[in-house]
């Protein structure tokens, strides 16, 4: 049904059925984004977190995780939004990330976690393009949800290779 | 290798001698000596005009046999190795001994057979020899073969055990009877060559223990060579059959090293003696290895059944190789642990699925059914259960090696002949055993492995590793939230004195815990020294230099991860010292007043956390000034530059520096050493090197016990806290503000005992916000990176202590200047500091990279 008619819209459409699902939503100042429920291992308060040196600046440094020392990402520098002053909402949302054929666990830094969404086929567009000056590439889509749109994120793309990379390539240079 | 190539038509005996050394010091991993290894064999061949045919054969076939290894074609290249060892070894006494090709022995891997082809390498002969042996082998049990594979492990290990220079006559003779028993039994069945050469093993023997002959240099070899040309003999009996009947030209020689490679274990890896004992009356075999067996066979026919399920549903080759595994490893164990039983069925079955992989067989319907019956009946027989069922489990035994031996020989021959045709049997070492089998059924092995009560088997459990290590984890953890409630407690000002005393009894557990924990990690370093012991003996035996191989701290423990990966740079530490650390000749250690023997210390011991693995020989030492020249040459010093000792001889274990050729000849020293270095930083140890011209050297590696734990020193810098594993730890310095100035604005000296080091502000390094002028009421830590000195400028001491080493994830792997991190009893994480990265980060950018720390 649906799917006959999103295959006859095109690939675009497709991928936006494979898109749909659970999804846990959370701000970034005004902007609210999505994060699909299956990667998300669990959220907690935001803890002292030990700076790494030599590191990308989105790369807060690693906390402890009940005894698993993990890497923490602050999203907001990551999509070169101005940093902000921790606040009583502020929390980790530890996620899985593959890597190559294993997963990683990593933290991501939110301003403050909203809710649990079900979002179907039919409320999510393909990311807008906005050319080079916007990296849409960690969007899967935009969802339409009541009357706000959530930013639907593959984490994997948004801790992508290249992403490692850089990590990889500051520590190199100094 | 080019230097060969260069100069093909020169003495064939020159080209033997430098290929005996090729051999033994060619590494199975390293492509290029194998390939040289090659082109040595070809020359060979070519040069061979005008010897017996057989050298040129001989040299042929290794070529072959080679080419093989390269390819990753043969089955087990370790062995394939030895074989070329005893080839050239052959060659040698043909070559250059004069002796008539008749006598001597070459390995039966060539497809060649000396004894019984005098002049003649031709394939005919080999059919010709196989049908003869195959006659002989009939005419045996399989008890005869065990117990020579029985009589000459025993004799090998009592003998490798003699390590004073003339051991106790008694000592000697009972190895002497070892040889005597194989020559009354050989003589018994007819076979002269093995009499004859357990009678020379025995006369030297004799003279050994009657002071006519020195057992250190002469007998001892002798009766080892023995053993390997008995072993030899042992296995062409054993597996001569194996060979089509009337196969074709080509067929004998290429058939022979598969089926020897097949089981190369079986003969060799028997020390008990009694073939036919019983388990359970067999008080020699390790409890311990038992159980171990019982386990390991278990996974392994379960790893079997697996695959075997999977034969037929395409990619069979890859699963042929897995149950033919399987069934190797439990036959060369069982052999070992001398279950003859287990071993034989092993072997049947192995044999079975060689020609099934091999093509010449198909795995299908009935014959897969066959396995699967033996995997059951293998299973129950190393069960536990059947320990009453022996007599139903031997039946079944026969039965079922009959049925596998059929199943094999009828299809070897491509039709259905009956298993008692007068044609020979695939399986060798069933053949003579098949005779048996009608016959008597008491020459039939009977053991269920378990079902003893003389031996009582240590109850041992295979555990995955990862829950070991989970384990360990939970440990760490349980000891980090212990102080963590302390330290509140304290704070808190709620200790009382009971609640004092229930702390400390919590304390003590968690140590007991943390304790046992490491102690299931660890393992001793005696397989792989034992190991060693072989390779050391084979060299100097190769390489014509006596060597006194003392071994000291067998059972030392290390983290089992280290001892897996030690193995290999000890091999290496080894044949450099005996290769390189070693005068050339005896004459030349005599004129330096030494013992014509050189003395190769092998030792490990514990001190503090650490273990010590060294290497020490007597030989000629570095040789610093070849070494300094080099690095001049090479840029990595400047001329007039003063060089302390351990800097230089730390040159030798750069990459660039050692790998070249050239270089090694000059130092005398450094094949690879750069890749031993690297496996033992992987492993978080340290080498060193100190060397006294004339007088030896001495490679120690210092090792930490476990992997998972370090001391370390936790420093304060600005906000922050980093810690310094106390293995690169010398000591702290307070300086004064006339000891430390700085060099050109930019880097900071710190003058010590007269010794200038390269300081480094970690705070500068770690971009930390830092405060205070630290200079002045800043700290010196002195550590050591890479064999050199450097002091890291901090702000203050907070402290040693205990830590669990966590990884920062894939993602953070890389960060040059950071190892770790590790939970602090606060509950945040402190990184640790990888010293050796840091002081390179820091030096790297000046312009002398070496200068600054060379005082």
């Amino acid at each position: 049904m649906a799917t006959t008619t999103a295959t006859a819209a095109g690939t675009g459409r497709r991928v936006m059925t494979e898109q749909a699902g659970k999804y846990l939503t959370f701000k970034l100042g005004a902007e609210e984004f999505g994060l699909e429920i299956l990667k998300v291992q669990e959220i907690i308060k935001l803890m002292e977190i030990t700076r790494v040196p030599r590191t990308p600046e989105f790369v807060r440094g690693v906390i402890n995780l009940r005894g698993k020392v993990i890497p923490v990402i602050d999203l907001r520098l990551k999509f070169q939004m101005e940093s902000q002053a921790t606040t009583d909402k502020t929390c980790v949302i530890v996620v899985q990330v593959a890597q190559g054929d294993s997963r990683v666990t990593t933290g991501v830094i939110v301003d403050e976690v909203s809710e649990v969404l079900d979002i179907a086929a039919e409320q999510i567009e393909p990311a807008p393009e906005f050319g080079s000056a916007v990296d849409t590439a960690f969007i899967l889509g935009m969802g339409k949800v009541a009357k706000r749109v959530v930013m639907l994120l593959d984490v994997d793309k948004v801790m992508s290779s290249r992403e490692l990379a850089a990590v990889a390539g500051v520590a190199k240079q100094s | 290798m080019a230097e060969t190539s260069s100069n093909a038509p020169r003495n064939i005996r020159d080209q033997i001698e430098a290929l005996a050394a090729k051999v033994v010091l060619a590494d199975l991993a390293d492509v290029q000596a194998l390939a040289d290894l090659h082109t040595c064999f070809e020359e060979l061949g070519v040069a061979a005009e005008g010897q017996p045919p057989v050298v040129r054969a001989a040299a042929e076939k290794a070529v072959t046999l080679v080419a093989e290894v390269i390819l990753g074609d043969a089955p087990d290249p370790a062995r394939v190795m030895q074989v070329l060892g005893e080839t050239v070894t052959a060659l040698q006494l043909i070559v250059r001994d004069r002796r008539n090709p008749a006598e001597v022995k070459l390995p039966a891997e060539l497809g060649l057979a000396g004894a019984a082809a005098p002049a003649a390498p031709a394939p005919p002969a080999t059919s010709d020899f196989s049908t003869r042996m195959a006659r002989e082998a009939s005419a045996m049990t399989s008890d005869f073969l065990n117990e020579v594979t029985d009589r000459l492990d025993t004799a090998e290990s009592l003998l490798l055990d003699l390590k004073d220079a003339a051991p106790a006559p008694e000592a000697l003779y009972k190895v002497c009877g070892q040889f005597h028993s194989i020559k009354g039994s050989a003589n018994l069945l007819g076979l002269q060559d093995l009499s004859r050469a357990a009678h020379e093993a025995e006369t030297a023997l004799e003279l050994a223990a009657s002071g006519k002959l020195s057992f250190q240099t002469q007998a001892r070899d002798m009766v080892l060579h023995a053993i390997d040309r008995l072993r030899v003999m042992g296995e062409e009996l054993a597996t001569g059959p194996a060979r089509p009947p009337g196969g074709q030209a080509e067929a004998g020689p290429a058939a022979a090293p598969k089926a020897e490679a097949a089981a190369p274990e079986s003969p060799s890896a028997v020390p008990a003696p009694a073939p036919d004992a019983a388990l359970s009356g067999d008080i020699s075999v390790d409890p311990e290895l038992l159980a171990d067996f019982i386990g390991e066979s278990m996974e392994h026919l379960e790893a079997a059944e697996k695959h075997l399920l999977e034969v037929g549903k395409g990619g069979a080759g890859e699963h042929l190789n897995a149950i033919f595994r399987a069934f190797h490893t439990i036959k060369g164990v069982a052999g070992f642990l001398n279950l003859d039983g287990i071993r034989g069925l092993a072997h049947d079955a192995e044999t079975l699925l060689d020609l099934a992989r091999t093509g010449k067989l198909s795995l299908e319907g009935d014959t897969i059914e066959l396995v699967f019956g033996t995997i059951d009946h293998l299973r129950t027989l190393i069960g536990k259960d059947t320990a009453k069922g022996g007599t139903a489990g031997r039946a079944g035994t026969q039965d079922l090696r009959a049925q596998i031996r059929k199943a094999s020989s009828g299809d070897a021959k491509g039709a259905a002949a009956p298993a008692g045709a007068a044609a020979p049997i695939t399986s060798a070492a069933s053949s003579p055993s098949a005779a048996a089998d009608e016959g008597s059924e008491k020459a039939q092995p009977k053991e269920t492995v378990s079902g003893s009560a003389t031996v009582k088997v240590r109850e041992t459990i295979r555990l995955d590793a990862e829950r070991v290590d989970r384990l360990v984890d939970a440990i760490g953890e349980l000891v980090i939230a212990e102080s963590m409630v302390e330290q509140v407690i304290e704070q808190a000002g709620h200790m009382t004195d009971q609640l004092h005393r229930h702390m400390n009894q919590l304390g003590k557990i968690s140590r007991e815990l943390q304790t046992m924990g490491t102690s299931l990690q660890l393992v001793t370093v005696r397989p792989i020294f034992q190991k060693l012991v072989r390779l050391v003996h084979d060299l100097s035996r190769k390489m014509n230099k006596p060597v006194n191989f003392v071994v000291l701290g067998e059972d030392t423990e290390l983290d089992k991860t280290v001892v897996d990966q030690i193995g290999d740079p000890l091999v290496h530490m080894l044949r450099n010292a005996i290769d390189h650390g070693l005068e050339d000749s005896v004459e030349t250690r005599r004129q330096a007043g030494k013992p014509d023997a050189g003395r190769v210390e092998l030792r490990a011991f514990q001190r503090g956390g650490n273990i010590y693995i060294e290497v020490e020989d007597d030989g000629r030492g570095l040789n610093r000034e070849a070494i300094m020249a080099k690095a001049l040459k090479q840029g990595l010093i400047r001329e007039g530059q003063t060089v302390s000792d351990r800097e230089v001889y730390n040159l030798i274990m750069l990459p660039g520096f050692s790998t070249a050729a050239k270089v090694t000849e000059v130092s005398g020293r450094g094949v690879g050493m750069d890749v031993v270095k690297r496996n033992i930083e992987t492993l978080r140890g340290q080498i060193e090197i100190s060397s006294t011209a004339g007088k030896g050297t001495l490679f120690s590696i210092r090792l930490p016990l476990t992997l998972a734990i370090i001391d370390g020193m936790i420093v304060k810098v600005g906000p922050e806290r980093y810690i310094i594993p106390t293995l690169s730890l010398i000591r702290t310095v307070k300086p004064d503000a006339q000891d430390i100035s700085s060099v050109l604005n930019r880097g900071l000296v710190l003058r010590e005992n007269n010794e200038l080091l390269t300081v480094v502000s970690l705070g500068e390094q770690l971009a930390v916000d830092h405060g205070a002028g630290s200079l002045a009421d800043g700290l010196v830590v002195i550590v050591e990176a890479e064999g050199r000195r450097a002091g890291l400028l901090v702000d203050a001491l907070l402290g040693k202590q205990q830590i669990v080493i966590k990884s920062l994830g894939e993602m953070m792997r890389q960060i040059p200047g950071v190892a770790g991190g590790a939970i602090m009893p606060d509950g945040n994480v402190a990184l640790i500091l990888d010293i050796d990265g840091l002081v390179r980060m820091a030096t790297s950018r000046k312009e002398e990279p070496a200068a600054a720390v060379v005082a």
